[in-house]
């Protein structure tokens, strides 16, 4: 029976640096946490699953999970959707294994200083959560990137979510895990972000909720506009004043680029707190990884699985019910039948 | 071996007779009266700081600043050339005539004045495409690059910044831009010397010939010194090397033998324990060849009889150099208890990153290793094993560490935490007086210098935008004295060509003094242990403008009274664009501009302590 802090993240092997990176910096603080791992893949050929192991105490894949008809559920979900469907399911795992205290970070976060605060705060509360945003912004491209994005995706962020193991705790993994079941996607014209937008229900579906508003945790570009980082001569990183808990590095490479550029420009900490980490990652990189691999977006005969297909699958029960596993691309399959009936769904991309 | 003690128990003992004037103990009880080491003023800026983030240590300026109206005419008599531009109707272009420099665009792009273009229907119609920059403050291909919602729609990002962007809180231009700009090209410290040039073949002269060279050289002298350095002094000319040829020649002076050894492959880390170790080794300012360390080790043991009683052990600087090679050298030596010096002419006893500044952009303050600052850091992880390295050394050698002004020792015996037997502050220069400049040059415009390598840690980046924001008011000729020209050239800048070498050690002095130089821009980001650019620039008639956190410069002019010690670097950009320089330079021509002569004595050699040969000899 396992007991005190549990910490968990969900990936796959193409952000397999990235969580590196948490589980080294998070062991750096907090070397009594336990670390684990649900991974939503399946290795390519010439690589070492070993590197997993190394740095997390244990690694589930999604097929240990017990997640019913587990396949023909993947099948539905893009990569985002799918790293973040099993979340639920793992913390209710997580929860019937013993742990005290199950804290959930994203694998493109890294941890600074300890979250002693965090670990502490759950002897009180059930549930914490942190919003993206904790200080209004003025400008309309400020609220349109930021408040804006959180109406419409959710207000708190699950980068992090912590529940201790009471019935409180219990009744909210179980209700999130249903939700995420259900349905776990991109679909923000119906009201659902993945796992994140159901959240803003939490505090008001359960007791004991703790936002926690401290501008050291969670900074990301969504807030970076309202937050300044300092480095001082003591060699701690200050965020308004407090010690840097953790940092979210979303979609750095990418649309996050332009982002902290835009929010987080003349601070020049945050850059080298970004350059930092992306030195990091591109260095555990697997070199011989396939461009944006995952074994779940495509057919068992190599074809990419089309965000159409997935939708036209999710949308179809009785084409689901019909393939007992629509990743089989054999004769008599889903991609069979797909060339057949609706080629233009397997033709389009993403 | 000597009795290794840290310096606060060898002050303990030494308490009954007080120490020599120029040794030091802990921060708390260092004397300040060496000149030119004042300490540094209270960091980032005094409280009495005039506004703007300025704190002038001349006499009179806030007073000159107070006094209405001086600014106001300067400026009038001024007249900077507007090129002449149509009038619009396109209600755009009279949007952009609002704030496009067009003489900042055709002093950039001088084809589009050939053309005889007007600037802005330039900008307009084709140089915007082109990346052109319609001002000094607005980069037209960042901008692009930041909003991809203006790439992508295809608009002017001039056009867009000014009718939206602006007000949406866009960024004109890469902000914090000198910094950002190191950052993008960071590079830690091994990455740094991959390109150097290294040997493809070495043949070490052999045991047996190096100990009969050794024995030759040795037989008359009246004393040795072994000195480490991180490249070979005779081939290079820099600041370090110059001072270890003086200190070679005064030795030599006394009838002394000088060696000198680098690491054959140049390095800005320590280097690892395998086996042969290579090094340049020098005597008396000739190149003899390469040796294996284990050899020189081994022929230096082997002439006990031979070498002189006086010997000293030098260090200046131990990059590219193995720590066990390094004490084997020491060991076979003997020099004895007085005779290790360690020279701080960096901070790299330290931390790798031999400036501290952190990621090459910020003075860190030396935090612990195991800091989060550090480990964010570029140097973070070598700091470790560099931190190692150098506990090993100062554990094995009972070093007397010799920083070229107070400031840098305060700074190391605050944060080095090595042991050593004790610590001494000695100036590399000292600046005697030698007159007034005469009176000659015309008061406008003030001449602005940047002197020596346009490098990010000297505040290149920091001068360039200084003259492209202000070029173009009229007040400032701005010139560049160094031997190697900035890539690409600036624009606006006169540079002048000008090499430093043993034989001609002022020119740089004496070059300040002929182009009549108003103002040295001194734009060190972290705090220079000595600053031979300072010394050259105050001696030569110029007063200096430094910033808050760049140690021995900033405590140089609050002891000479000679300069503006800036906050920030927008604090300098304010004193320039708003004329207070000139007001200052002003200042200067009515109290009388002193000259000055360098007086050069600041090597081992003139260590109180290594002047009788008597406190040398071994125990």
């Amino acid at each position: 029976m396992n007991t005190g802090t549990v910490c968990y993240t969900s990936f796959t092997w193409t952000y397999l640096s990235r969580a590196q990176v948490l589980a080294a910096t998070l062991r750096a603080v907090h070397p009594d946490w336990t670390l684990a791992a649900v991974l939503v893949d399946r290795a390519p050929t010439g690589i070492d699953p070993d590197a997993l192991w190394r740095s997390f105490d244990s690694v589930l894949l999604v097929d240990e999970l017990d997640i019913p008809d587990w396949r023909r559920w993947l099948f539905g979900h893009d990569v985002v959707e799918a790293c973040t469907a099993v979340k639920g399911a793992m913390m209710q795992r997580l929860i019937a294994e013993g742990f005290d205290k199950i804290v959930y970070l994203d694998p493109d976060i890294a941890v600074f200083h300890p979250l002693a605060a965090i670990e502490q705060a759950l002897d009180e509360a059930s549930i914490l959560l942190t919003p993206h945003q904790v200080a209004a912004n003025d400008s309309s491209m400020a609220f349109g990137d930021n408040e804006l994005g959180s109406m419409r995706h959710g207000v708190y962020n699950l980068g992090f979510i912590a529940v201790r193991a009471d019935p409180v705790g219990r009744d909210f993994a179980a209700w999130w895990a249903r939700q995420l079941y259900r349905a776990c996607y991109d679909d923000v014209p119906n009201g659902i972000f993945t796992d994140q937008k159901y959240c803003d229900l939490v505090p008001a579906l359960f007791d004991r909720v703790q936002v926690l508003r401290d501008p050291g945790c969670n900074v990301a570009t969504w807030n970076l506009s309202r937050r300044r980082i300092e480095i001082g001569h003591d060699g701690d990183i200050r965020v308004n004043g407090s010690p840097l808990k953790f940092f979210h590095f979303t979609k750095i490479g990418g649309e996050g680029d332009v982002m902290a550029e835009r929010y987080g420009g003349d601070n020049v900490a945050v850059f080298e707190i970004w350059n930092w980490y992306r030195r990091l990652v591109e260095a555990g990189h697997p070199p011989t990884l396939p461009h944006r691999y995952w074994h779940y977006g495509r057919f068992s005969n190599g074809a990419p699985i089309s965000r159409a297909v997935r939708r036209h699958f999710r949308a179809a029960p009785d084409i689901a019910e019909h393939f007992s596993d629509p990743f089989d691309a054999a004769p008599g399959g889903l991609y069979d039948w797909l060339s057949r009936e609706r080629p233009e769904l397997l033709e389009q991309a993403g | 071996m000597a009795r290794v003690t840290n310096a606060r128990r060898s002050v303990r003992r030494r308490s009954a007779s007080p120490p020599p004037a120029s040794e030091t103990s802990p921060p708390e009880s260092i004397p300040h009266e060496q000149p030119g080491v004042a300490p540094a003023p209270a960091l980032p800026i005094p409280a009495a700081a005039e506004p703007g983030g300025l704190h002038s240590t001349r006499r009179d300026f806030a007073a000159r600043l107070a006094a209405a109206g001086e600014r106001e005419t300067i400026a009038a008599s001024l007249r900077p050339a507007e090129p002449e531009h149509g009038a619009y109707d396109d209600p755009d272009l009279v949007l952009m005539a609002g704030a496009f420099d067009a003489g900042y665009y055709i002093g950039r792009y001088p084809d589009v004045l050939q053309s005889g273009s007007d600037p802005l229907l330039h900008f307009a119609t084709a140089g915007w495409w082109e990346g052109r920059d319609p001002t000094s403050w607005f980069d037209t291909e960042y901008y692009l690059a930041s909003s991809p919602d203006v790439r992508e729609a295809g608009m002017n990002p001039f056009l867009h910044y000014l009718r939206s962007g602006r007000a949406e809180g866009r960024w004109p231009r890469l902000p914090a831009r000198h910094q950002r700009i190191v950052l993008q090209r960071l590079r830690d410290a091994e990455e740094r010397t991959r390109d150097w040039a290294v040997p493809d073949h070495v043949e070490p002269i052999p045991l047996e010939d190096l100990t009969a060279l050794l024995r030759e050289r040795a037989r008359h002298a009246l004393g040795i010194s072994l000195a480490l350095s991180h490249d070979c002094y005779v081939r290079s000319v820099g600041g370090t090397q110059l001072l270890i040829a003086d200190e070679q020649r005064r030795f030599n002076a006394r009838g002394e033998l000088y060696l000198q050894v680098s690491p054959v492959i140049p390095r800005l880390v320590l280097a690892g324990e395998a086996t042969p170790f290579l090094l340049q080794l020098v005597a008396d300012g000739k190149e003899l060849g390469a040796v294996a360390a284990d050899a020189l080790a081994e022929a230096l043991g082997g002439l006990d009889g031979v070498l002189p009683p006086t010997r000293r052990f030098i260090v200046h600087s131990m990059f590219g150099h193995a720590v066990g090679a390094t004490i084997a050298l020491h060991d076979a030596l003997a020099p004895g208890d007085d005779g290790a010096v360690f020279w701080l002419h960096d901070y790299a006893s330290i931390c790798v990153g031999y400036n501290l500044l952190r990621n090459d952009v910020v003075f860190c303050g030396a935090p612990p290793p195991g800091s989060m600052a550090c480990r964010i850091c570029i140097y973070g992880t070598e700091r470790r094993r560099h931190q190692a390295g150098m506990r090993r050394l100062f554990g094995a050698i009972a070093f007397r560490v010799v920083a070229p002004s107070a400031t840098a020792l305060d700074l190391w015996l605050a944060h080095a935490e090595l042991p050593h037997r004790s610590a001494t502050v000695h100036p590399h220069a000292k600046i005697l007086p030698a007159g007034q400049r005469a009176a000659g040059a015309a008061e406008l415009p003030a001449r602005i210098a940047f002197i020596g390598h346009p490098a990010a840690n000297k505040g290149w980046p920091v001068f360039e935008e200084l003259v492209s924001r202000t070029w173009k008011l009229g007040a400032y000729e701005f010139l560049h004295l160094s031997s190697e020209t900035a890539t690409p050239p600036l624009a606006w800048v006169r540079t002048v060509p000008a090499r430093v070498t043993p034989e001609h050690r002022d020119r740089m002095r004496d070059l300040v003094e002929a182009e009549q130089i108003d103002l040295v821009v001194v734009l060190s980001t972290w705090p220079e242990t000595f600053c031979y650019v300072a010394s050259e620039a105050l001696a030569g008639g110029a007063d200096v403008v430094a910033l808050a956190d760049s140690g021995n410069v900033a405590a140089m002019l609050a002891d000479t009274g000679r300069g503006v010690i800036a906050r920030d670097a927008d604090a300098v950009f304010s004193f320039f664009e708003s004329l207070q320089a000139v007001q200052y330079v002003r200042l200067c021509r009515e109290q009388g501009i002193p000259l000055g002569r360098i007086e050069h004595d600041g090597t081992t050699a003139s260590l109180p302590f290594a002047e009788g040969a008597a406190a040398l000899q071994p125990a």
